[in-house]
C-alpha cells in the first residue's frame, strides 16, 4: 500500500481533499511519518469520515443559527443608541456612548459576514420574522422582529441598569452559543469554524466591556458589582438566572481545577469557573431567547 | 527584569528533571519502522540547550503551555509588584487574571503529563511593572496574542473536546484584553489591529506567535514542529 500515491489519486478526484481534511495541506502530507501500517486503514476510514461526514448542511444552518444570533444583538444595540438621542435623556450615557457605538458596529460586521458566507456556501441567510428587506444587502435593523422587554419583564430601554443588564446577559449567552456549535464546523472546509473563534472572541470583548460598565453603575461599592468574567453562575439580575446555568462547572477535560495548584494553594472555585466559558446548546440558547422574538 | 531560577517565582518553579523521553521514544519508533518507507523526518539534532517540543497534540499543548507560562509570570509579577495609583477595583481583578492563568497553565501541564516541556525561563524585561502605562499596555499584548494564538490552533486539533477546550479559554483571554484596553483608555474594547473590518478578532500560526513571544522567553527551545 503506499499512502502518497492513494491521496495522489484522491487529490485528482477531489482536488480540495486536504483542505476537507485538516485545512492544512502539510498535516495530512506529514500523516504517513506518523502512524503504523497497521494502524492505517483505520486511520484512513476516520480521516475521510472526517472529511465527508459533516454535510454542508450542518454547517449551513449552524451558521443560520449563529446569524440569528447576530440579527438580535444588532438590534438590541441598535435600538439602545437611538433611545433618547433626539433628546437629552438618552438612555446610554455620555461616557458609555462611543464603546456601544463599537459594539453595535461589529454586531453588523457580523452579520454582514455570516450574510456573505452562507450566500457563498449557496443558501439564502436567514432574516427574522417580520423582516422585509434583502437577506444579504438588506439594512439589518428589525424592530418588529423583536420585543427586548419581552413583555414587559424588563424596563430594557428606560432604565440603564436593566439595559446593561440583559446586555451583559446577551453576550454571555451568544458566547456560550457560538461555543456550542463549534463541533458542528470541525470539517468544514473553509476555516469556518476558526472564523466561528474570530467572532466569539469579539463578542467576549463586548461582555467585558459590558461587564465593566456595570462594575461602577449604580452599585454601592466595587465589591458588588460584576467582574468582566462570568463567576460561577451568578447572573447580571435574578430573573437572568437561566441563562447562567452550567457556568459553574469546574471540571475541565475531566479535569477538577480546584485541585490544581494555584499562586496560593488551590485554585478557587470562583476562579476555576471564571476561567472557562462553557458552551450551551441550540436548544437552550432558542428557549432563552424566545421571549425577546416577536 | 528577568526571573531566574534562583528566586521563589512560582512560574519557573517547573520540575528540573530533564525528560526528553518522549523524544527519544518517538525516535526509537521511527528506527523501527523505517524501512516501510514512511517516515519522511525523524532525524532531528536538537542542541542540548534546546528544548523541543514534541509533536502533533504533544506540540500543540506545548505551544499553549508556553504561552501560558509567560502570562502567568507576568501576572505574578504584576500583583507583586503592582503599578502605582492601582485602586481597590484593579487589585482585586489583576489577582482574578493572575488566577485564571494558574487555571489555564496548570490544566494544560496536566493534560500534558509527562510530556510537558519542564523547564522554561521567561523574560518580563518589557515591562516596567511599577508603571501602569507599561503594565497594562503589555497586559493587553500578551492577552491579544493569547486570543490569536488559541483561536490559531483549535482548527489543527481533531478531538472535538480540545477544540472546545481551546475556545472556552479563549474567550477568558479576550475579556482580560477588553479590561485592560479599557481601564487604560476607556471605550477601547479592541482596535483595528486585532479585530478587521469585518468583525473578526486575530487568529495567527503557532509559528507567528512564537515570533512575537521570542522577547518573553529566555530559554532555548526547538517548536519546528508547530504549524507555521
Amino acid at each position: 500500500m503506499n499512502f502518497n500515491n492513494i491521496l495522489q489519486e484522491i487529490e485528482k478526484a477531489d482536488p480540495e481533499v486536504y483542505e476537507k481534511i485538516s485545512g492544512r495541506r502539510h498535516i495530512l502530507k506529514s500523516f504517513g511519518s506518523k502512524v503504523a501500517l497497521a494502524a492505517l486503514p483505520i486511520a484512513l476510514g476516520s480521516m475521510f469520515k472526517k472529511a465527508y461526514g459533516k454535510t454542508t448542511g450542518t454547517v449551513i444552518s449552524t451558521l443560520q443559527f449563529a446569524l440569528e444570533l447576530e440579527y438580535l444583538e444588532y438590534n438590541f444595540y441598535h435600538t439602545a443608541n437611538n433611545t433618547g438621542s433626539n433628546t437629552t435623556a438618552t438612555l446610554i450615557p455620555a461616557n458609555d456612548r462611543p464603546g456601544f457605538a463599537i459594539i453595535e458596529n461589529e454586531e453588523k460586521m457580523h452579520i454582514n459576514f455570516l450574510r456573505t458566507t452562507i450566500d457563498t456556501l449557496g443558501a439564502v441567510p436567514f432574516t427574522p420574522n417580520h423582516y422585509t428587506g434583502d437577506p444579504i444587502t438588506g439594512n439589518p435593523y428589525s424592530p418588529a422582529s423583536y420585543d427586548f422587554t419581552a413583555g414587559g419583564a424588563y424596563t430594557t430601554f428606560s432604565n440603564y441598569a436593566s439595559f446593561l443588564d440583559l446586555a451583559i446577559a446577551l453576550e454571555d449567552t451568544g458566547i456560550r452559543a457560538y461555543q456550542g456549535q463549534l463541533p458542528n464546523l470541525l470539517a468544514n472546509t473553509n476555516g469556518i469554524m476558526t472564523s466561528a473563534m474570530q467572532i466569539v472572541s469579539v463578542e467576549a470583548r463586548h461582555a467585558s466591556f459590558i461587564r465593566l460598565v456595570r462594575r461602577f453603575y449604580n452599585t454601592p461599592t466595587f465589591q458588588y458589582g460584576t467582574k468582566p468574567w462570568i463567576t460561577t453562575n451568578f447572573p447580571p439580575s435574578v430573573p437572568l438566572q437561566p441563562n447562567y446555568m452550567g457556568e459553574d462547572n469546574t471540571v475541565q477535560k475531566g479535569v477538577d481545577i480546584t485541585t490544581l495548584t494555584g499562586f496560593s494553594g488551590y485554585i478557587s472555585a470562583a476562579a476555576a469557573t471564571e476561567a472557562f466559558d462553557e458552551p450551551l446548546d441550540e436548544a437552550t440558547v432558542n428557549t432563552l431567547l424566545a421571549s425577546f422574538k416577536i | 527584569m528577568k526571573l531566574d531560577l534562583g528566586s521563589d517565582n512560582k512560574q519557573v518553579a517547573e520540575a528540573t528533571v530533564m525528560h526528553d523521553v518522549s523524544r527519544r521514544r518517538f525516535l526509537q519508533f521511527a528506527g523501527g519502522i523505517a524501512g516501510a518507507g514512511l517516515i519522511v523526518s525523524s532525524c532531528r539534532k536538537t542542541p542540548p540547550d534546546t528544548q523541543f517540543i514534541g509533536r502533533g497534540d504533544t506540540a500543540l499543548f506545548n505551544y499553549l503551555y508556553i504561552v501560558e507560562l509567560v502570562l502567568t509570570a507576568f501576572y505574578t509579577q504584576a500583583n507583586n509588584t503592582p503599578y502605582y495609583g492601582l485602586t481597590e477595583s484593579e487589585l482585586q481583578l489583576l489577582a482574578d487574571m493572575r488566577d485564571h492563568q494558574y487555571a489555564h497553565r496548570e490544566l494544560l501541564k496536566k493534560i500534558l503529563g509527562d510530556t510537558a516541556i519542564n523547564r522554561v525561563v521567561t523574560d518580563l524585561s518589557p515591562t516596567t511593572f511599577a508603571d501602569r502605562t507599561s503594565t497594562l499596555t503589555n497586559s493587553i499584548f500578551l492577552e491579544d496574542l493569547a486570543v490569536a494564538a488559541y483561536n490559531g490552533v483549535a482548527q489543527y486539533f481533531t478531538d472535538t473536546s480540545y477544540v472546545l477546550l481551546v475556545a472556552k479559554m479563549a474567550t477568558l483571554k479576550a475579556r482580560h484584553s477588553a479590561y485592560s484596553r479599557d481601564i487604560l483608555a476607556a471605550n477601547t474594547l479592541s482596535d483595528s489591529g486585532v479585530v478587521n473590518n469585518m468583525g473578526l478578532d486575530r487568529a495567527m500560526t503557532p509559528q507567528a506567535v512564537m515570533t512575537a513571544l521570542k522577547p518573553w522567553i529566555q530559554t532555548k527551545l526547538d517548536f519546528t514542529t508547530l504549524p507555521g
